[in-house]
């Protein structure tokens, strides 16, 4: 089973990339876990997308999600035409910092990297590729 | 966002209802900076009520959090869904924000 959407750079697209999950999960039978671990995961890839791929004022960009199931596992695909960003090789989140060390960012990226089994990288062309993978328990 | 508030003598629960993220954030961290007001508030935010929390809705806890150490008052959450939860302690959120099982507990210790 395999889903694919493309929307706009831009947070006013968070609901139908939600939706879009959602539906997906549902008719894959993924349960309400793994729902939630991939709705957290491209809610937060499309906000840091937002925050920092672009220029200010640049114009919105094309993002395409894909979904699909194989191998015991649901393999979200995110693509972008952002600057290039490779969160794989961004520091560890401080998580044993006190509350006045903890930095403003970064806690979403720890979410992703935790939530997800695998997550894999790749600049192709213009676009940054990311791969991450769930196990299906 | 809808937000329940009761009071109960000088602490104040506050019962955000649904989602704490992007979206919802800014205004639920307006309206709990706003609570704190001029200081020494006691603001126990239940939390049975909210079944997602993004790195967004974090940050305003954490806002929230050092907010009210700086103007002399208490905060703390309480009731976390089981996912809500599970996204707590992935961020080690426990070392910065105080959390109580329930309402009644976090009563009990502030009384």
């Amino acid at each position: 089973m395999a889903a694919t959407l493309t929307i706009a750079s831009d947070l006013a697209e968070l609901r139908r990339l939600r939706a879009f999950v959602d539906a997906f999960c549902l008719e894959s039978r993924l349960g309400e876990r793994i729902a939630h671990s991939l709705t957290l995961v491209v809610e937060e890839l499309l906000t840091n997308l937002v925050a920092y791929g672009y220029d200010p004022g640049a114009p919105a960009g094309v993002v395409t999600v894909l979904l699909h199931v194989e191998g015991g596992a649901v393999v979200l695909s995110f693509d972008d035409d952002g600057r290039p960003f490779d969160p794989t090789t961004r520091p560890v989140y401080d998580l044993e910092g006190s509350l006045e060390d903890r930095p403003v960012g970064g806690l979403g990226l720890h979410l992703i990297r935790t939530m997800m089994d695998e997550v894999r990288y790749a600049r192709v062309g213009d676009r940054n590729c990311l791969i991450l993978t769930k196990r299906i328990q | 966002m809808q937000i329940e508030e009761t009071r109960r003598g000088a602490i104040l629960v506050l019962t955000p209802v649904g989602r704490i993220d992007n979206e919802t954030g800014p205004a639920f961290q307006t309206r709990l900076l706003a609570e704190m007001g001029g200081g020494g508030a006691t603001i126990l935010l239940d939390l049975s009520k909210v079944q997602y929390i993004s790195s967004a809705g974090l940050h305003v806890l954490i806002a929230a959090t050092k907010q009210s150490k700086a103007l002399n008052g208490r905060f703390a959450v309480a009731a976390l869904q089981p996912i809500v939860k599970e996204i707590f302690t992935i961020s080690r959120l426990s070392h910065v924000v105080p959390i109580f099982d329930d309402v009644t507990a976090a009563m009990a210790a502030w009384s």
